[in-house]
């Protein structure tokens, strides 16, 4: 990593944990307690909830623009960018589908329902899933990244499903968001979301930049071990 | 917030409804007046009609409207937070431990081919 870059890094890591510092302890120590019906206690979960699923659109929004680049013009830094969004979105994605049955089972008694909300999210969490795995075990040659590139276009698509199944279908899901913001009581409870928004997003950066950065090393790696074996160098490869 | 399934109507737990007869339900048995599995709002629940026999409350279980919720909300939300973190955590430490080893591999790599390209070609005798 170039000494720049990687100063602008380390700023970044740093203003994320003082971000989160304070976001814990304004969501525990500030922010009220909902009512009852909503889980009660179990409502700060809201907090890291929403923006870890916000966080996945942004690495699947990343996953899908580096895709589609690499479908028109392949090359490494495009396979890397979309390599990096595509573990990113499944990180966030878990973040997001085990936090909520957590809550769930208090506010709704249950941990899952096949709301739509909740099965278009699984849903989006197994297509990255799946170009993680294909990424992972079937090796990295042109066409298993054209393949995981064409998945990541596609996979996209169910985003927006996802953003207005409850409008569209119904459900159990709460829609405090998307009905406007006008669902949290309280200034205190839009401040913790607004801090939670803020934190994700810089930890959503920093991650996919660091594995977008791995991706491309692994790339180098290949390219030197291939420079390697037709020097002769048999044995240090 | 709605919750999941309607009730069913049978089942629902009327508060303006009068308890069971004491006789049906001793009440040393029963001193808390807490509702009994099998016995919902007080009401006869086995197919036998009769209320909190041995039999019933071995072989079926109903739902009850209002029943304890024994789920504790720090639990919850701890646990929430706890696996939240752990995946987090445990994503970053991969990160870091392969990036390591593939720069210490680039490094080694790139050495050995600057050996090589410095080192003067055998001569054919």
């Amino acid at each position: 990593m170039q000494s720049r870059s990687k100063l602008i890094f380390q700023v970044l890591l740093a203003a994320t944990a003082a971000v989160f510092f304070y976001l814990i302890y304004f969501i525990f120590i500030r922010a009220p307690i909902a009512q009852l019906q909503a889980g009660g206690l179990t409502q700060k979960i809201f907090y890291f909830h929403v923006p870890s699923g916000y966080a996945m659109y942004l690495s699947g929004a990343v996953c899908f623009v580096a895709s589609a680049i690499y479908l028109a013009r392949p090359t490494d830094k495009s396979d890397a960018w979309a390599k990096a969004g595509a573990e990113c979105a499944v990180l966030f994605g878990m973040m997001l589908l085990t936090s909520g049955p957590l809550w769930a089972k208090k506010a709704w008694g249950v941990y899952w329902t096949w709301d739509p909300r909740l099965t278009t999210s699984l849903l989006s969490l197994l297509v990255y899933a799946a170009i993680v795995m294909l990424r992972a075990f079937a090796g990295g040659g042109h066409a298993e990244r054209k393949f995981a590139a064409a998945l990541g276009v596609l996979g996209t698509v169910n985003l927006p499903i996802i953003h207005y199944s409850v409008k569209k279908w119904g459900g159990n899901h709460p829609t405090v968001i998307t009905s406007g913001g006008g669902g949290l009581g309280h200034p205190d409870m839009k401040f913790a979301l607004g801090m939670g928004f803020f934190a994700m997003t810089l930890l959503a950066v920093a991650l996919i930049w660091c594995r977008a950065r791995t991706a491309m090393l692994d790339s180098r790696l290949a390219r030197l071990q291939e420079q390697a074996l037709a020097s002769g160098l048999t044995n240090e490869v | 917030m709605q919750t999941q399934g309607a009730a069913d109507p049978a089942r629902t737990f009327d508060p303006a409804e009068p308890p069971a007869p004491a006789a049906s339900v001793p009440a040393a048995a029963n001193p808390g007046n807490i509702p009994e599995m099998g016995i919902a709002g007080g009401k006869p629940s086995g197919p036998s009609g009769k209320l909190g026999t041995p039999e019933d409350r071995s072989t079926q279980f109903i739902a009850v409207q209002g029943g304890g919720d024994t789920t504790s909300s720090e639990a919850l939300l701890v646990s929430a937070y706890l696996v939240m973190w752990a995946l987090l955590l445990v994503f970053v430490w991969f990160t870091w431990r392969r990036q390591q080893k593939m720069d210490d591999r680039v490094t080694d790599l790139e050495r050995a081919l600057e050996g090589t390209r410095a080192a003067p070609a055998p001569r054919e005798s």
